[in-house]
């Protein structure tokens, strides 16, 4: 069984005052197995809070179907709801004239918590998440409130959990504190649906990563696999004050290609053969150049290769 | 971890927490008693006022009884701005999402104002049922109380469904909110009898809370049988319990309605 199975999704909003829908998903494919973190990463308006709100049932498909732990999100809405917990980023979505505990207290029972286990519950998730349960929501920072989101998805003990942009507005220590808490709930067995276009993030803690833009689905693989969609063999990046060196290295056998980088004396020599790499790093040394390494494209890279580099537009 | 089936009582409970939490951000007892309570013992002596320049101790009793009995529900009439506040919070879609029915957890945070209504009742009947002289029957001391917690209640019913639209329409909720306050006032016989109005009006105020709630009370005042009160107190809860159930349905609706059309989380 998937945790989550994604078929032909689409899903079309009708605008007042537009003849035209606008199609925020287009047929998306997506499998999400048992255990898995799940990234899906893409610019704003590309169409993944969407697809996020289908499976936690706020949102009706246009077309195609989604399942959760094998239940339709459609047909077997209540299924789905007992097995999901969503995490939203941001300030909405608390009571902040509420202590943590009371938040959680009104989640319990909405969420069918057993009376006798209800105060156990809470006093675990407040450990885990290291929140102080007297205090007013009101008074918390951004990181505390998104450790509270995540107490309150996590309230029932679901299987699946769907995390929407979590450490949207978090300080770089908060979303790394945030990180490891994710990663604890996978080596816990959750399975994760993690929507972000933090690439880093993504990179860190996913299993897989669906490219997605425009409500269509790009790409969807390992981060590592990512990588070899733009770049099919490792390459070298290397420092030399010798102008002469990346116009030799450039006439070696398997190399692609020899561009600069951001400083003048620094380039990156891109392979077109595995075997390549170990004649171009001994001539490299043999030149003296003893500041030198190898590398694979980051997230980031694969992001802008097959995104697209558009700035602001959206 | 184990499950158990939904609780709406202990939802409700739940709610009413927020609720709480909501309305100690409005008032403290100070602000309660100076602006709240004064402004609605203001409101309700100016009919009493306009009564007794008539020169009548009919219509100043008459327009006492019917403004401090509709004190209650128009502070019950604020369930439906109450009703928008999850969507303020963000809150809304995560209930609609929940494996337990939307109303309990709306109708809990909302209650406050139910409460709000009674006690204010009580006060400007006390206050000015002193200042001005009302008599008060024995059976009355008992029987008021009771109508006006039921005058509430049901006005909470009709709140709540009307409430249900405007959790999809929050920028409606304050025209809403005082709005069914002015139909209450002009419509139940509050200040005007109901009899004054053309048939097919009339014919609206059955349906409405109040009416019955506040035809019992006049009749328990004016020592009328207790079968004619008994009875007019059980149509106010008919109506009440009517007004519920087409809030529970139109909750479940709307909230199908806002799946379908992705307003759910709509902020609007």
């Amino acid at each position: 069984m998937l945790a989550v199975k994604v078929e032909g999704l689409g899903r079309v909003y009708e605008q007042r005052g537009q003849a035209e829908p606008v199609r925020a998903l287009w047929s998306i494919d997506l499998e999400v197995e048992l255990g898995q973190v799940q990234g899906l990463l893409g610019p704003n308006g590309a169409g993944k809070t969407t697809l996020t709100k289908i499976l936690s049932t706020v949102l009706l498909p246009s077309a195609g179907h989604a399942a959760i732990l094998g239940h339709d999100v459609v047909r077997e809405t209540a299924a789905v709801r007992r097995n999901i917990g969503l995490v939203l980023g941001g300030d909405r979505g608390l009571y902040p004239r509420l202590t943590a505990r009371q938040n959680l207290a009104y989640w319990a029972a909405l969420y069918n918590v057993p009376r006798r286990e209800t105060k156990a519950r809470i006093e675990m998730l407040l450990e885990r998440v290291g929140l102080d349960s007297d205090r007013r929501i009101d008074t918390y920072s951004r990181g505390m409130k998104q450790r509270l989101h995540l107490a309150r998805g996590l309230i029932a003990d679901p299987s699946v959990l769907l995390l929407d942009e979590p450490t949207m507005g978090m300080d770089p220590l908060a979303a790394r504190d945030f990180r490891t808490l994710i990663h604890e709930l996978r080596q816990a067995g959750k399975s994760i649906l993690l929507t972000t276009h933090d690439m880093e993030e993504a990179a860190a803690l996913c299993d897989n990563v669906a490219l997605i833009d425009k409500g269509r689905v790009l790409a969807t693989e390992s981060p590592e696999r990512l990588a070899r969609l733009v770049a099919k063999h490792e390459r070298i990046d290397f420092s030399s004050k010798d102008e002469s060196v990346p116009a030799r290295v450039r006439d070696l056998f398997g190399v692609a290609s020899v561009r600069t980088l951001e400083q003048p004396t620094t380039y990156r020599v891109e392979l077109s053969d595995e075997a390549a790499l170990h004649q171009v790093l001994s001539f490299l040394v043999s030149q003296r150049v003893t500041a030198l390494g190898t590398s694979r494209p980051s997230l980031t890279e694969v992001y802008v290769h097959v995104i697209g580099d558009r700035g602001f537009k959206v | 971890m184990s499950t158990q089936a939904s609780d709406p009582i202990r939802i409700f409970g739940q709610g009413l927490v927020v609720g709480w939490s909501d309305f100690k951000l409005f008032w403290t007892w100070q602000s309660w008693i100076l602006s709240w309570l004064l402004r609605t013992l203001c409101q309700a002596m100016i009919w009493v006022l306009l009564g007794r320049m008539l020169g009548s101790e009919q219509a100043t009793n008459y327009l006492l009884v019917g403004n401090a009995v509709l004190a209650g529900p128009s502070s019950v009439c604020w369930a439906i701005a109450a009703a928008a506040w999850d969507r303020w919070d963000g809150t809304y879609p995560l209930l609609v999402i929940a494996p337990s029915q939307l109303l309990p957890a709306i109708a809990g945070r909302s209650f406050v104002w139910v409460i709000n209504g009674i006690v204010t009742s009580w006060v400007v009947f006390l206050v000015l049922g002193l200042g001005f002289d009302l008599h008060f029957p024995p059976r009355t001391l008992v029987l008021l109380p009771l109508l006006t917690i039921l005058t509430c209640g049901s006005t909470f019913g009709y709140s709540l469904f009307v409430g249900s639209f405007v959790a999809r329409v929050r920028r409606l909720r304050i025209l809403f909110n005082f709005g069914s306050t002015n139909v209450l006032m002009a419509l139940s016989g509050v200040s005007v009898p109901i009899t004054f109005w053309p048939r097919s009006v009339q014919a609206i105020a059955q349906m409405l809370p109040v009416t019955h709630g506040l035809y019992a009370v006049r009749k328990s005042f004016a020592g009328g049988a207790i079968a004619d009160i008994v009875q007019a107190a059980l149509r106010e809860l008919g109506v009440g319990i009517g007004w519920l159930l087409l809030a529970i349905l139109a909750s479940r609706l709307l909230a199908n309605v806002g799946r379908r059309d992705g307003s759910i989380d709509d902020a609007s």
